[in-house]
């Protein structure tokens, strides 16, 4: 389904792609066009502050107001992951214990999913919650990308492996499989190391728990074509063609998510005649027309023309190159990934006002 | 003799793996032992030198999957394989492994160590796309830490060298656009601030200088002012082709714009006071890396 349809009829609408390709940028025009009919949240899950750039707002772990019917909300998730330790934890003490532990300290940073994981539940909260009609999720870059929707996958396989029971009980973890496991694991770390790990996990006992339900839900919901819209977010470049492919066959193969439409952002569409660069490149009459002509329609002088002249067609000639490798990997994209294309030109300049975010809608929904 | 560690960091697209693949390239091809180590499959990282072929025998590529690593230390440290089977069968060894921030870095410079003695003069690293450069560098810092043992007198060793510029030197691989200056520049300060020894700052797909001088500029002005300057140009051109000249200009333009962006964003670059190179946008074409790499090999003027 095209993206204007999504945005008309679903409840979430996800962008994902590999890094620099503009997803946020995307996410947010994307949020400007829905907010005309419903009432919208663009939630960013990246580290860089994108959105708050593209929005011209400064954005925090609430949700913030952008315009009538639209919010924006950068996800901080270090802040996030904070916030449901209080809510989880017994005691004002044992957070503070885990909040000194050194477990914790590089959790959030390292620990590879525990964004997508507070993330998940953010976004669970807030679909739970009901406030908005749609929610719009612009997901962390590449390979995170995957980790994002793979998350919920990743917990089921954890609760079923009941290893969370197990570091529930440190001391039951430690005698596991006649305490060779643990003899193993405490030969190259300290075990006062694996306490602090232990007592995070079973503080979090309730919020697994917890954790499990979420997890069942938005892995229906983002199963579920009627209510989850997926689209993938490129440029046409090579590289990032073959790593749109490859996130897209992941997502499709291992996740069983349907992919519904491609964003090609920043393109350079082909220019016509430019036969005319080659004829105003070579001496002649042809050329000195056009010199003549040039400085009769903006009043430069013989030398300001020819400087001109000279630099329209180097640009001219640098686009054309741009726009031909473009092509081209638009023809291997479209080759290999069969879903609807949404083709948005490249705009001059960066795109971090809301008059060029409209402009940029405008291409979106075209 | 030990191998000098050039590790390349950066954002996921912007030619990062290209930039350590022509970096790699150029030295073996001047004479250097050289091994170029890349995270992910070895025909990818293979694919990488595709179009510069025949590539030197000073060349080697390797391929390195970290959780075969730690997998394989595990074994070592059981010394049986029974028992190491049990372990790393076991659930919990796979949601502890990975629960365990910094294991896989430390795996992959545990390897990169390893190499340092063997026989190299350099090791080329293209560092995984993590969110920050330098929480994969300081991942043995950090983890060093929690360890206890050998482990841990590995990961101070890796430590030591990571930060010493006579065996190491990073390079910093970014584009002329906001995010990934903006991100360079505090990728550059956390470095510095951490010690790791800060080489070189490569900036890829540079545009051509256009519309640089400011008559030239202003002429470009007038005519984005007046439709008429446009519509008189085009019946000036219309007698030997016949061009749309809008489109023209709104492709002009756009180059002209994205230069001068790229012109702003070489102050704070500059600032950071490390060697500047301007890379400029390459084609997919044979001798890509040999391209890349001698812009690389330049220092941007001021």
């Amino acid at each position: 389904m095209k993206l204007e349809d999504q945005l008309k009829t679903r409840k979430l609408v996800v962008f994902f792609g590999a890094g620099g390709v503009g997803k946020t940028t995307i996410a947010a025009s994307a949020g400007l066009e829905a907010a005309r009919r419903r009432k919208t949240l663009v939630l960013t899950i990246d580290p860089a502050r994108r959105l708050a750039d593209a929005l011209g707002v400064t954005v925090g772990s609430k949700p913030v107001r952008v315009r009538e019917n639209l919010d924006a909300m950068m996800l901080d998730t270090k802040l996030a992951l904070d916030e449901l330790v209080e809510r989880y934890a017994p005691s004002p003490a044992t957070v503070k214990r885990i909040m000194a532990s050194r477990f914790y300290a590089q959790l959030s940073d390292a620990f590879a999913g525990s964004e997508e994981f507070v993330a998940m539940g953010v976004l669970h909260d807030l679909y739970v919650d009901g406030r908005y009609d749609l929610i719009i999720v612009d997901t962390p870059p590449s390979k995170h990308a995957v980790d994002f929707l793979e998350v919920n996958d990743k917990l089921i396989r954890v609760f079923e492996s009941g290893v969370v029971k197990y570091l529930f009980k440190p001391t039951r973890f430690l005698r596991m499989g006649g305490g060779r496991l643990a003899g193993a694991f405490a030969r190259w770390t300290s075990a006062e190391y694996l306490e602090e790990v232990a007592e995070f996990m079973s503080t979090f006992d309730k919020m697994f728990m917890d954790m499990e339900g979420r997890v069942r839900t938005m892995e229906k919901l983002l199963a579920d074509r009627s209510r989850t819209g997926l689209n993938v977010v490129t440029v046409a470049e090579r590289e990032s063609v073959e790593q749109t492919l490859a996130l897209t066959r992941e997502i499709t193969e291992k996740l069983s998510l349907a992919v519904e439409t491609c964003v090609v952002n920043r393109y350079y569409p082909r220019l016509k005649g430019m036969e005319a660069t080659t004829q105003l490149e070579a001496p002649g009459a042809f050329r000195e027309g056009g010199l003549r002509m040039i400085q009769e329609a903006t009043g430069a002088d013989p030398l300001a023309a020819r400087a001109f002249l000279d630099d329209a067609l180097r640009s001219a000639r640098f686009y054309e190159h741009l726009a031909r490798e473009n092509e081209r990997a638009i023809e291997i994209l479209r080759a290999r990934l069969a879903v609807d294309y949404h083709m948005v030109p490249a705009l001059p300049g960066s795109v971090h006002s809301l008059e060029a975010l409209d402009r940029l809608r405008k291409s979106l929904v075209a | 003799m030990t191998a000098r560690l050039s590790i390349f960091t950066g954002k996921g697209g912007v030619g990062r793996s290209t930039a350590a693949a022509a970096f790699a390239l150029d030295r073996a091809r001047a004479g250097e032992r050289v091994r170029f180590i890349a995270m992910g499959a070895l025909a990818d990282a293979r694919l990488r030198f595709a179009k510069d072929a025949p590539l030197p025998p000073t060349l080697e590529i390797e391929a390195v999957d970290p959780r075969a690593i730690v997998d394989d230390f595990v074994r070592g440290l059981l010394r049986l394989g029974p028992v190491a089977d049990v372990v790393l069968r076991h659930p919990a060894y796979e949601s502890l492994v990975e629960i365990v921030p910094g294991l896989d870095e430390i795996a992959l410079f545990s390897r990169v160590q390893d190499l340092r003695e063997a026989g190299y003069d350099r090791l080329v690293l293209d560092a995984p796309a993590t969110g920050h450069g330098v929480h994969f560098l300081e991942a043995p810092e950090r983890t060093t830490a929690i360890l206890v043992g050998k482990l841990k007198e590995r990961s101070e060793e890796v430590q030591r060298a990571l930060e010493d510029a006579k065996q190491t030197e990073i390079v910093i691989v970014t584009l002329p656009e906001e995010t990934p200056v903006r991100e360079t520049v505090e990728l550059a300060a956390a470095l510095r601030a951490h010690g790791f020894p800060l080489d070189n700052v490569v900036v890829n797909r540079w545009l051509p200088a256009v519309f640089d001088a400011p008559e030239s500029a202003a002429v470009l002005a007038r005519f984005g002012e007046s439709s008429e300057a446009r519509r008189s140009l085009e019946r000036a051109i219309a007698q030997r082709t016949r061009i749309d000249v809008d489109e023209w200009f709104g492709a002009i333009h756009l180059v002209a714009r994205a230069r001068e962006e790229n012109v702003q964003h070489l102050a704070p670059l500059r600032a950071i006071g490390a060697k500047l190179s301007l890379v400029p946008y390459l084609h997919d074409e044979d001798g890509k890396l040999a391209a890349f790499a001698r812009a690389m090999r330049e220092e941007a003027t001021a």
